[in-house]
């Protein structure tokens, strides 16, 4: 009798763990890309926004498309992506209104669900960028869903301890799969030479994102860098250049105009290869500013006015999950490498010799290599140890808040700067910071309190390459989860989008060079 | 050298291959208009605008806090608890008296959440606290207040986020509850389902309980310490950024400051 009782507890409780996992399941074959309604214009947005309208129309306003993976990065099903590249190719029909297709990777706790909370974000951010955009160009976001969650939200304690899972997955997934699924959206969107392709991870979906779109990104720089450079060894005008440039212009094309990392839970060292690819080789990359363009014509003296990032790394001063619990979650497995001997140090010794390569192509000398810890090295362990924009040594801009009338603080370290014109602050304007020789590349203000913000070059900077990294101000976004809001797609617009003159920036020279 | 190269090329691609590039118009961008969120949301927090406390979200908020895994570790560490001071005495410090704090403790969870979680449905109520600056009365008060201000008078922070105003609310939030509706700016309450919860929580340990500790005062301090819980949740949503203030001080006193930021 005890036997049949402890059996029948044990079975229980076996059933109850089970039916707290989220199964492994696409939510999206039915309805592989759905039509979203424009905000409306007057009034508040509705969310959550209810559509199973497929997008099927030539001219449609937003579109939102899913492609899914499986635990092991394969496609649930190829026709979602079809559907999607047939979406953007609808959109790019008309050219005198270039869609922006903006690819989003979700992190740890979300998926592909209907009712899950990143896709309703996701959808109400598609709404409010085509806001921004004066309803003029189509939007089209691209969700890609993996099985992000693993235990069902019933279940918040033992959610926590789906970390190491969910991690391994994110690292696994990324595979021919989906780096090809990218590819061919990059390239799809750039058939209309005015679209842009932006990627954007968050949390996971970072360490996912980033995994999946390095080595085929550095490759295609360095395909479009040596077909650049053979064609200016040629004769000027000959059909062989052509030929090169032309080559050059795809490989350009197939990677994204942008990528943005947010919040994201990798390890630096993840983004550490592609920010030496880019340092040692000493790119710059200004894809929005024509050389002797009206735009640029108009700026301030200073080299940093047309430099733009190709990747951009943000987190929040207050993302508790990437700045404790990604350390923590790492010190096991870091242990594990220790005693592989698999990290290299600073100083002599068998792993020793470990330098950091720094390029700022706004410095008098612009390669350097930091060797020593008083020099601000550190050994290869922490950027394993850290999530690269946490990381004062990667960073390359800061955040200003301006907190009183001739005063900014610094959102990653707090310290206060004083501005001695107190109408930089009042008008928010770039010009009049940058007569302090403050190097600031950008300001926006908050829509709703009117605050101040400027993004900065890091004085004394290592990173100068187009790969920005840099710690945001709660103000923008307050914790690891909250991304979805007016304030952080301001930011984003405002900083990576625009012109100083307040104009949507226009892709014109996507190569780095 | 490479770059001036490639400058040329530039300047070849821009003019040769794809001259439609150049003549895309530029589009002035649009003036954000700002969202109205929920109480206590980050301000234009997109998907914070339906502040209605749904069917869904009150019964994940019910089995997450009185059957899953949440409740069964909330009972795991009261009862360790229990276990240390060896409350109540009737029951020994081995395993099985531990088991047998867990087991009270888990259903009296299980009893105050479902109690709660029904009172809950049947007025159609709000149960989650708010911030004295996030509470929608507040707020409404403030408009007044700036409407009827006058040279010379206190300023409007001072009037509004008054210490003792703020300590009160903390009380007044745990007592009442706000009406379920999309603004989130429902009316006030009596907390009847929150009543309800800690009556019926501390009720149900009577079967586990020795016979001594269901008498009316130990049952009625079952209820105020579950009370007290509720008091400490208010609380901290009151004072978590104070705390948390005070607590990074602590922690980060010895750390220097970073060089970022030096000015130029």
């Amino acid at each position: 009798m005890k036997v049949a009782v402890r059996l029948l507890l044990f079975t229980t409780v076996l059933v109850l763990l089970q039916g707290c996992q989220v199964p492994l399941q696409p939510y999206r074959l039915q309805h592989p890309a759905i039509e979203i309604p424009p905000p409306p214009l007057n009034g508040p947005a509705v969310t959550p926004i209810k559509s199973n309208q497929d997008c099927v129309a030539a001219r449609i306003s937003i579109c939102l498309a899913f492609i899914e993976l499986d635990d092991m990065g394969e496609l649930w099903d190829k026709a979602e992506l079809d559907t999607a590249l047939r979406v953007i190719r609808r959109a790019n029909q008309d050219t005198s209104a270039p869609p922006v297709v903006l690819t989003f990777v979700h992190g740890w706790k979300n998926n592909a669900a209907p009712d899950n909370g990143n896709v309703a974000g996701f959808e109400v951010a598609l709404q409010d960028v085509y806001a921004r955009l004066q309803r003029r160009r189509p939007v089209i976001g691209i969700y890609i869903g993996w099985r992000g969650n693993l235990i069902r939200p019933s279940w918040p304690v033992a959610q926590q301890f789906s970390y190491y899972n969910r991690e391994a997955t994110a690292t696994r997934i990324p595979s021919a799969s989906l780096s090809s699924a990218l590819t061919e959206i990059a390239m799809r969107t750039h058939e209309n030479r005015g679209a842009l392709a932006i990627f954007i991870g968050h949390s996971f979906g970072g360490l996912l994102l980033e995994r999946a779109i390095s080595e085929m990104t550095a490759a295609e720089i360095a395909k479009a860098t040596i077909y650049t450079q053979e064609a200016a060894a040629l004769p000027l005008g000959s059909a062989e250049v052509a030929e090169k440039l032309r080559l050059a212009a795809a490989a350009t094309d197939a990677r994204a105009d942008l990528v943005i990392f947010i919040n994201p839970a990798g390890a630096a060292t993840e983004a550490k290869p592609m920010l030496d690819f880019l340092v040692t080789n000493s790119y710059r990359y200004q894809p929005f500013l024509a050389s002797g363009s009206p735009t640029q014509a108009a700026d301030p003296p200073g080299p940093n006015t047309a430099d733009r990032p190709l990747f951009v790394s943000l987190t929040s001063t207050a993302d508790l999950a990437t700045k404790v619990a990604v350390p923590i979650g790492h010190a096991l497995p870091s242990l594990r490498f220790r005693m592989a001997g698999s990290f290299r140090d600073l100083g002599s010794g068998a792993n020793g010799n470990y330098a950091i390569s720094c390029f700022d192509p706004h410095a008098p000398h612009p390669h350097w290599q930091l060797r020593t810890k008083q020099e601000g090295a550190v050994p290869q362990s922490s950027f394993y140890m850290n999530t690269a924009p946490h990381m004062q040594l990667l960073q390359s801009h800061v955040m200003l808040k301006a907190i009183g009338a001739t005063q900014m603080r610094v959102a990653s370290t707090g310290q206060k700067i004083t501005i001695r014109n107190p109408q930089a602050i009042a008008q928010c304007n770039r010009n009049l910071f940058n007569e302090q020789h403050l190097n600031i590349v950008s300001t926006f203000r908050l829509a709703d309190t009117q605050t101040c913000f400027a993004i900065q070059e890091r004085p004394n900077r290592c990173n100068g390459s187009p790969y920005w990294m840099m710690e945001i101000d709660p103000d923008v976004v307050p914790d690891h989860s909250t991304i979805f809001t007016q304030r952080f797609i301001d930011f984003l617009i405002d900083t990576f989008f625009t012109t100083p003159e307040g104009t949507p920036m226009q892709r014109v020279s996507p190569s780095l060079f | 050298m490479r770059t001036l190269r490639s400058l040329i090329i530039l300047v070849l691609l821009l003019g040769g291959p794809f001259p439609d590039t150049m003549h895309t118009q530029a589009i002035p961008l649009s003036p954000p208009k700002i969202v109205q969120v929920c109480p206590g949301a980050f301000p234009t927090d997109l998907t914070q605008t339906d502040c209605r406390y749904t069917f869904r979200q009150r019964t994940l908020d019910f089995v997450t806090g009185s059957i899953t895994d949440e409740a069964g570790l909330g009972a795991v560490v009261y009862g360790l608890g229990a276990q240390i001071i060896q409350s109540p005495s009737e029951w020994k410090r081995t395993w099985y008296g531990y088991g047998q704090r867990v087991g009270v403790r888990y259903t009296q969870a299980a009893g105050k959440g479902s109690a709660q979680y029904i009172a809950g449905l049947i007025f159609d109520d709000d149960p989650r606290f708010l911030a004295y600056s996030n509470d929608p009365g507040v707020i409404r008060r403030r408009q007044k207040a700036v409407q009827g201000l006058a040279a010379g008078d206190r300023t409007l922070d001072q009037m509004t986020h008054d210490g003792w105003q703020r300590f009160g609310h903390v009380w007044y939030d745990v007592i009442t509850v706000r009406r379920s509706t999309r603004s989130g700016n429902g009316h006030r309450i009596p907390a009847f389902s929150r009543f309800a919860g800690e009556i019926a929580g501390a009720y149900a340990g009577y079967p586990w309980y020795p016979g001594p500790e269901n008498k009316l005062p130990q049952v009625g301090q079952r209820v105020a310490g579950a009370f007290g819980t509720a008091v400490l949740s208010s609380f901290w949503t009151e004072y978590h950024v104070e705390v948390t203030r005070v607590l990074g001080a602590i922690l980060h006193r010895n750390q220097p400051n970073g060089v970022a930021g030096d000015n130029p």
